[in-house]
């Protein structure tokens, strides 16, 4: 009898000792890393981010967390800049302990960073900004984007340029990685729509003046000059935009940002001459003006955003990606039963359909990109644009 | 579509960015004369004159032109502070370099000081004039940009007659020539010196607030713009007033010509390729003197 009391207490040891601590491991948060430039010229970006992740945790923690688990928010500052990022993702991985990531929010960024991640920290990894990088399903295995692909909105917007009676473009675009791949997808665009390509320049970013490439580019009498570039760059080439006079021309950006920040920049004569001609091009949420009627959904998640953190938001984009990005977790995780790396990328290939603020996302084993067509012409700020009108009237 | 004279435009267009650089090298140049101290925080001084000035109009809705003449004295006011926290504790160390690291060290307390009161986002400098632009010579100026050319043509002339007309003007370039033999003039050279800091952030701040309409103000603006000022000096000459004016124009046009004609990756480049030629075929500078000093 003795020995059967030793065995049975001996038994009961063993599942206290092994049971209690899975439990106490499944009660632990799971964390959540949330990247991008908190701060800096490019900050809004960041914050969005950040914001959207903190409201969908919230939500998502109110109805009992992922998979028994409270989600946890690890925001980290990358300053926009590729060095920082790589130093605050090894950070929040190896000391935060993060299970997954909502980032980062540059291309030149994820350029750097997404390699080690998927290839080496094996992260479960959803970028709810850094449009124009290319995700290799192969390559990035555990990397997934909720935000929009430049190649895919280039395309289109490419198309329906061409059914406007656009043919001769010239283009200006920032020099760096966002700059480069967006110039590729544009020229790789013009190419297939039989468009001919006028003129091409470069400029740095924070650069004190852009007259001579501005000017350059207007001498080659081009139907429209795009300019592909970010906020703040937006506030300079409009100031000399505006300095010689051109009118013909499309500011072509993909950023969270916009149009709040151009607007604070640019004196407001300026901007109130040129807001209708710029256009962003990530979604049908992001071409937007102020005139704009927002979705429901977006509206409702703006709302909160302010209620919440007391910031009105204008430009929202990555705030939508980013929200929706913690609900595609949530699923995955919950169909995959666990954070698993590998189970995730299965689950979230699996073809399920999640309809999302931004937009609806739908996954493939060849497809780690959520893929919406744009449409283009619902754009307001191409509605406003009537390019055929204003063509060829460079003075007003 | 109106045609606009491609080469005279670059060259307008440089010419006002020049003029900025004009600036910023006579603000390095007074310090250095008076001191020896090439002051690295220079840059820095640029970025928070534009910053005061901007939160005196924009936070505390003072006039833009009162808050420049607000705005302005306290950068100088911060330039003798400079002087004394930064370099005069430092100066007593002969034939020492520490001068170059206390700078250094202020241009990133500066720089970090900047981004904790105002943030590093992007603020927007209103201008000084109407954005519009008029056609001159067959290319666009707006009214900005011929202030800037107007204004630092004009600051270099106060500055010129201020050197040789006042008391204190003579004096700072004695102080420029020889502590020593001003020293037994009767001048006070720590006085003098404090004045050339004070100067040199006047001048830096003028800088900023001119520069400011054109672009966009955040608070990593200054180290691109005291590099830029460093090779004007450097081109120019070392403490020459004329060889700055000269360098600073060459400076800003060649950006833009090289911006418009071959690639605006490579203006920057452009500059400091201009650097090493310079020092390669003229050491001292385009007007800089060769100072021969007996033992």
């Amino acid at each position: 009898m003795k020995k059967w009391i030793i065995f049975f207490s001996a038994v009961l040891c063993f599942f206290m000792f092994s049971v209690v601590p899975i439990r106490a491991e499944s009660a632990a948060p799971l964390k959540i890393g949330a990247t991008g430039p908190m701060t800096g010229p490019w900050g809004i970006w960041g914050q969005n981010i950040r914001e959207g992740a903190l409201i969908a945790a919230e939500e998502i923690n109110s109805k009992g967390g992922i998979l028994g688990r409270k989600v946890e928010i690890i925001v980290a500052d990358d300053e926009g800049t590729a060095n920082k990022a790589m130093t605050e993702m090894k950070r929040i991985v190896q000391n935060d302990k993060i299970e997954a990531i909502v980032g980062p929010s540059t291309t030149g960024a994820a350029t750097m960073v997404n390699p080690w991640l998927s290839e080496v920290a094996h992260i479960p990894q959803i970028m709810a900004s850094a449009s124009g990088t290319m995700v290799p399903h192969d390559k990035w295995r555990y990397c997934f984007k909720a935000i929009y692909s430049d190649d895919r909105k280039v395309d289109s917007t490419i198309e329906q340029l061409k059914t406007k009676g656009i043919k001769k473009i010239a283009v200006l675009y920032q020099n760096d990685q966002w700059g480069i791949n967006l110039r590729d997808y544009v020229l790789a665009g013009m190419k297939k729509y039989g468009m001919e390509l006028l003129e091409i320049k470069v400029f740095e970013k924070a650069a004190f003046d852009v007259t001579g490439q501005m000017q350059q580019l207007m001498a080659k009498d081009p139907d429209i000059i795009l300019c592909l570039c970010m906020d703040p760059e937006f506030a300079t080439i409009i100031k000399t935009a505006n300095k010689l006079k051109i009118t013909d021309v499309i500011f072509w950006g993909s950023l969270a940002a916009m149009p709040a920040t151009v607007a604070d920049l640019l004196p407001a004569e300026v901007y109130s001459r040129y807001q209708d001609k710029i256009i962003t091009m990530n979604s049908k949420n992001m071409i937007y003006s102020e005139s704009d009627p927002l979705p429901e959904a977006t509206k409702a998640l703006l709302d909160k955003v302010e209620k919440r953190f007391g910031i009105k938001r204008r430009g929202f984009d990555n705030l939508t990606a980013a929200y929706d990005a913690i609900y595609l977790f949530k699923i995955a995780f919950e169909k995959a039963g666990s954070t698993n790396p590998e189970a995730f990328r299965e689950a979230m290939e699996s073809g399920f359909v999640h309809h999302g603020v931004l937009t609806d996302y739908r996954f493939s084993p060849t497809d780690h990109m959520a893929h919406v067509e744009v449409d283009f012409a619902k754009a307001t700020g191409v509605k406003n644009l009537d390019i055929q009108a204003i063509s060829k009237k460079y003075v007003w | 579509m109106v045609m606009v004279n491609s080469f005279v435009q670059l060259i307008i267009s440089g010419l006002a960015v020049g003029c900025v650089y004009i600036l910023i090298a006579h603000s390095i140049n007074i310090i250095y004369a008076c001191s020896g101290v090439l002051n690295f925080a220079q840059g820095e001084m640029v970025m928070v004159g534009a910053l005061i000035v901007l939160t005196l109009t924009s936070t505390l809705k003072i006039p833009l032109l009162a808050a420049l003449m607000l705005g302005i004295p306290i950068v100088g006011l911060m330039g003798a502070v400079f002087y004394f926290t930064a370099v005069m504790p430092v100066e007593h160390h002969k034939g020492s370099m520490a001068w170059l690291l206390s700078t250094l060290g202020m241009a990133i307390i500066l720089g970090e000081g900047a981004n904790f009161i105002w943030g590093k986002a992007p603020k927007g400098f209103p201008p000084l004039l109407s954005g519009s632009s008029v056609q001159i010579f067959g290319a666009y100026i707006t009214h900005q940009e011929i202030l800037i050319i107007l204004a630092a043509l004009s600051i270099m002339v106060f500055y010129e007659l201020f050197l040789r007309k006042t008391m204190i003007g003579r004096a700072i370039k004695a102080v420029s020539l020889s502590h020593k033999l001003s020293k037994l003039m009767g001048i006070n050279v720590r006085n003098i010196v404090t004045v050339c800091y004070g100067l040199g952030a006047i001048l830096a701040a003028f800088a900023g607030c001119l520069l400011g309409p054109l672009i966009y103000i955040h608070t990593g603006l200054g180290f691109m713009l005291a590099l830029k000022g460093f090779a004007v000096v450097i081109i120019g000459g070392l403490g020459s007033s004329f060889g700055a004016v000269i360098a600073g124009l060459l400076i800003g046009v060649v950006e833009s010509l090289t911006a418009g004609y071959i690639s605006g990756a490579v203006a920057d480049s452009m500059v400091f390729l201009i650097l090493i030629i310079s020092l390669l075929l003229r050491p001292t500078g385009l007007f800089g003197m060769r100072i021969l000093e007996r033992e």
